[in-house]
């Protein structure tokens, strides 16, 4: 009988500890792949904002006689690069933990500060989306009719412009914008807000403005899924304002699906961003982003491999932890969904 | 194509005016995708001649933007843009040269007057001197093309064996192998992976050249370095896919009535996990098929990618109308393509 009890009791304590939240995060600490990630980007993070003690030197100083230098593990590391002391063209220098780029400047600190860029872009990229997605699905699937159709039109009709081209056009819109004159008080203001943070604005703009159709549409089939349900009909009965059942009653079951497929499409945001750095225009410089350098040192592979190599490893670990939390993140909060793409 | 039967009653008519809705649908949205490239471009402020304006003199210049047709107000522009692109032209007897290279499409028509019909009229190019838009074309997209279809072909190639095979050895090593591989693909981005295959194969094997253009060699790099994200993407698509069918109830009558695995495999249960996979092959070939800028960079490689940023910066505004609407066809193509393959894969989805 006692032992009947304890069991009991165990088992009430275990029913009263598993909400829905808990048992998300317990699942997601099973999953090894995801802590991993976690603990990847984690590191990124406080690497990015501790970057000024992180890094050996600032990013963008530059000392012209050390361009190229190469420390001497490097050497080892990539047999094609012979030092100079034995008739090959590299500088040794060991003051570089990872070599110095063509204007003498520390990869390594390029690095570090670089993680800023990228983690700022795949932080404000899904806000953005997000936001745009949230308004013109709840607007879409709440009004119906034919604001409805309309505005499902056009997601259709962004959806069939090709991605890359858009935020090609749109970034030299923006680029072209910030000189000249006849931009008015909203342009003038962006390009100045723009240049002071290093060119990131414009391209968290133009990220999010072709990113958005996806949540949207997601949103919209939510909003239109909850929208007859008993508890929506009651709220209306009892004369709650519009505002209030989209906040209090639509919202809540919108925001979990939204915030998985958004944690998915982080490594997309980050790649674009690179993308526009590597064709010039992303950031401006000499603010250091991980796709730029990898355009810089692409040229240059031959004969410097660790300045291309470097920063694409970088790269390549961060998309890479995103996507395991992100699996992680979505098998852990929708456990239906687990092994579907 | 006859299409399968469902109820007992033929799918044809209502296929046929789907696909009727779809293309009028399909022009409706180049249209509108060609007016908001056009407002984009002439919102970046300057012209194709801006440069040119400090070293010539303004008559010069207007001239030059009245030989364009750049001084008219912009709606007659854009509407004289798609009149000349969309509307075919009859032309008859003796043509001077240019009129070929103007054209995209010119079909010699059989009679004696030298009747030929054109079509597409992409315009000039005001960077490159003496090219059309669709000289541009006619050169660079082959190139973009084959690029293109090889790095589908991977895609294809890699994803779709590796996503067989993890499912049917679900949960062995293999499995978990080649999903791994799988999310490795998924989260490399082109411009990491292509300098790594360069150095790999390139500068430490000496095997493959590191870049440029003209022999098959210098396809193989490029190709792997586009196709393998998405075959990742393919393969992961499969297995879930294919996993989710195997488990249905008709794959096991098809094992109880005794069939070899073989056959539930191939005829079953392979057909219906095609499905989910066929939607995303098709954005995906449209997509390999024109976006390949960044191989085209990083490789040397003639294509269109290059000609879009350039044409850009340069304000070459023929070349990036064009471009737009060439990289628009192919998608919405694709996506059309893929509703009526859709259709006639799984008679069960009604279209609305």
């Amino acid at each position: 009988m006692a032992q009947f009890e304890a069991c009991l009791a165990r088992s009430e304590r275990q029913i009263r500890g598993r909400s829905l939240t808990t048992d998300a995060l317990r699942r997601l600490a099973r999953n090894r792949a995801a802590i991993i990630g976690g603990v990847i980007v984690l590191l990124n993070v406080l690497t990015a904002l501790l970057a000024p003690v992180v890094a050996p030197q600032r990013y963008d100083a530059a000392i012209l006689e050390d361009c190229n230098a190469t420390p001497e593990w490097l050497i080892r590391l990539f047999p094609g690069m012979k030092p100079t002391e034995h008739g090959g063209y590299v500088r040794v220098n060991n003051r570089y933990p990872l070599g110095a780029d063509k204007l003498g400047r520390d990869l390594l600190s390029r690095i570090v500060y670089g993680a800023r860029i990228s983690l700022a872009v795949g932080f404000m990229g899904p806000v953005i989306s997000m936001g745009i997605g949230l308004v013109v699905g709840l607007v879409a699937g709440f009004q119906g009719g034919r604001t409805d159709n309309i505005l499902m039109r056009i997601v259709d009709v962004m959806y069939a412009f090709p991605t890359m081209l858009l935020i090609i056009l749109l970034m030299a819109v923006f680029r072209a914008g910030v000189g000249s004159p006849k931009g008015g008080v909203v342009i003038g203001t962006l390009s100045r807000l723009d240049r002071a943070m290093g060119g990131l604005l414009f391209i968290f703009i133009g990220i999010g403005l072709t990113a958005w159709m996806g949540a949207a549409r997601l949103v919209r089939g939510q909003v239109l899924s909850v929208r007859e349900s008993e508890y929506v009909l009651a709220a209306r009965v009892i004369g709650a304002p519009t505002w209030r059942i989209v906040l209090r009653h639509i919202l809540p079951n919108v925001i979990g699906p939204l915030i998985i497929t958004e944690t998915l499409a982080i490594p997309n945001y980050i790649a674009y961003e690179a993308f526009l750095s590597f064709i010039g225009l992303g950031v401006n410089p000499p603010t250091p982003s991980w796709g730029g350098m990898i355009a810089e040192g692409a040229d240059r592979i031959q004969s410097y491999p660790n300045q291309v190599l470097f920063p694409a490893l970088a790269l390549f670990l961060l998309m890479f932890s995103f996507n395991f939390l992100g699996d992680g993140l979505r098998d852990a909060l929708d456990p239906t969904l687990q092994g579907r793409e | 194509m006859p299409f399968p039967q469902a109820n007992g009653r033929s799918l044809e008519a209502p296929v046929g005016r789907f696909i009727l809705r779809r293309i009028l649908w399909m022009l409706l949205v180049l249209l509108v995708i060609s007016l908001i490239t056009f407002v984009l471009m002439h919102a970046v402020p300057g012209g194709p001649f801006t440069l040119e304006a400090k070293q010539l003199p303004e008559q010069t210049i207007r001239q030059l933007e009245a030989k364009y047709h750049l001084d008219a107000p912009l709606y007659v522009q854009y509407l004289s843009f798609v009149r000349d692109v969309a509307v075919p032209v009859i032309t008859m007897g003796d043509q001077p040269a240019y009129r070929d290279h103007e054209f995209l499409i010119n079909i010699s028509l059989p009679g004696k007057q030298q009747a030929k019909l054109r079509w597409m009229n992409f315009g000039p190019s005001y960077r490159a001197v003496g090219r059309t838009v669709s000289d541009i074309f006619r050169d660079n997209l082959p190139v973009s093309m084959r690029l293109g279809a090889l790095a589908f072909l991977v895609t294809v190639g890699v994803g779709f064996p590796l996503g067989i095979v993890s499912a049917l050895r679900r949960n062995t090593w293999l499995d978990y192998a080649a999903m791994c591989l799988a999310i490795l693909g998924v989260s490399v981005p082109v411009i990491v992976l292509a300098p790594v295959l360069q150095y790999l194969f390139g500068v430490r094997l000496k095997v493959l050249p590191v870049s440029g253009w003209g022999s098959p060699q210098h396809l193989i790099l490029p190709a792997f370095a586009l196709g393998i994200a998405d075959a990742a993407v393919v393969a992961r698509l499969t297995r879930a896919s294919l996993l989710q069918v195997l488990n249905q109830d008709y794959i096991r009558t098809a094992r109880a009535k005794g069939l070899s695995e073989r056959r539930v495999i191939l005829v079953h249960a392979l057909k219906n996990s095609l499905i989910p996979v066929v939607t995303v092959l098709g954005p995906m070939l449209a997509y390999l098929l024109t976006g390949t800028f960044v191989v085209e960079t990083i490789f040397g490689i003639p294509g269109m990618g290059r000609f879009f940023v350039t044409s850009i910066s340069g304000r070459d505004y023929q070349v990036i109308m064009g471009t737009v609407l060439l990289f628009a066809v192919f998608l919405v193509v694709a996506n059309t393509l893929v509703d009526i393959v859709y259709v006639w894969i799984d008679p069960r989805i009604r279209h609305t």
